[in-house]
């Protein structure tokens, strides 16, 4: 009155066809530790369109840097146009000359009425 | 990704969903193990709360492993195979000796459209392997249990287990031989002997 070999394969079947149901608190633990420990999707960032004026502003440095050479550039632009009578005789002084006038390099309009 | 695209996806899939942030992979992979290897730590252990706590804790470590999950290098189901048997390994050597399992440890087995009796002997019957799988020695009980009861392979055993083909198939051949011998004399007690004088 063994157990034969039979016997325990039907005994292991019998086994093997029993499925084991977890408790739905062990589920839900389960998918608690999931939900916590599931990488969440990296936040993604939304960058606003950049205005022309802060990249131009970027390539020069910032905004201090750019305002800095718009006035140089104004000022520069004011010397060669109302030539002060002070930087002229400074200029004379450091180049030699006498010259205390002028220099045209645009034609008089008046020129050009007259030639019509 | 909709449940029912889901339901045909393997468990490597379903791993990489979960990583890349799927829910509903958590809930299907939760759904597709945990029956599978809570049954496996109640015949290792002969305690379903700790078998419970052990179903939790590897699960745990799937959860933890799925953003460096390599798919195609290995089984999702053999890697947590391997878990539950070193969790279970390490719970039994941490803990004294336990008391011998009585018919309240065994899974129920019993079935509605069974008649009463029938349940009882195949109560008692599961019982009987309960007990007499928890008398083995640790490594053929999880040979037995991982080749008769879990239906896996011998090289998938050998993956669980980190041993060689031959060395499962000595363990599962001594084990078998060892519930031979502990269930020997048990055959009338667990109702083998009515069903076949039944039959003639």
């Amino acid at each position: 009155m063994t157990i034969e070999n039979h016997d325990l394969d039907e005994l292991f079947a019998v086994a093997a066809d029993h499925c084991e149901i977890p408790p739905a608190s062990l589920v839900a633990k389960i998918l608690a530790d999931a939900d916590a420990l599931q990488p969440k999707p990296a936040i993604q960032q939304h960058f606003a369109p950049r205005s022309w004026f802060a990249t131009l502003a970027d390539f020069f440095g910032g905004g201090l840097s750019l305002a800095g050479m718009s006035v140089a550039a104004m000022a520069g632009l004011y010397i060669g146009v109302a030539q002060p009578t002070p930087l002229v005789d400074l200029t004379n002084y450091v180049t030699g000359s006498s010259q205390s006038g002028s220099l045209e390099l645009l034609p008089s309009t008046s020129v050009l009425w007259a030639q019509e | 990704m909709p449940r029912d695209t889901l339901a045909e996806v393997s468990n490597d899939t379903l791993l990489v969903l979960y990583a890349n942030g799927d829910r509903e992979a958590a809930r299907l992979l939760t759904q597709r193990l945990t029956p599978r290897i809570l049954g496996y730590a109640i015949r290792l252990l002969a305690d379903r709360a700790e078998a419970e706590d052990v179903t939790q804790e590897a699960m745990l470590r799937l959860w933890k492993i799925a953003p460096n999950w390599r798919p195609g290098e290995a089984q999702v189901s053999t890697w947590i195979y391997r878990v539950v048997t070193n969790l279970c390994t390490d719970l039994r050597r941490a803990r004294q000796r336990r008391p011998a399992v009585t018919l309240d440890d065994a899974p129920e087995v019993a079935d509605a459209d069974k008649g009463a009796v029938a349940g009882m002997i195949e109560a008692d019957r599961m019982a009987a392997l309960q007990n007499a799988l928890a008398q083995l020695p640790e490594r053929q009980r999880q040979a037995v249990v991982l080749r008769h009861i879990e239906g896996l392979s011998n090289p998938e055993i050998g993956q669980i287990m980190e041993i060689g083909i031959e060395a499962v198939e000595s363990l599962t051949a001594r084990g078998k031989r060892s519930l031979t011998a502990l269930l020997a004399g048990r055959k009338q007690e667990l109702g083998y002997e009515d069903e076949e004088e039944a039959e003639v």
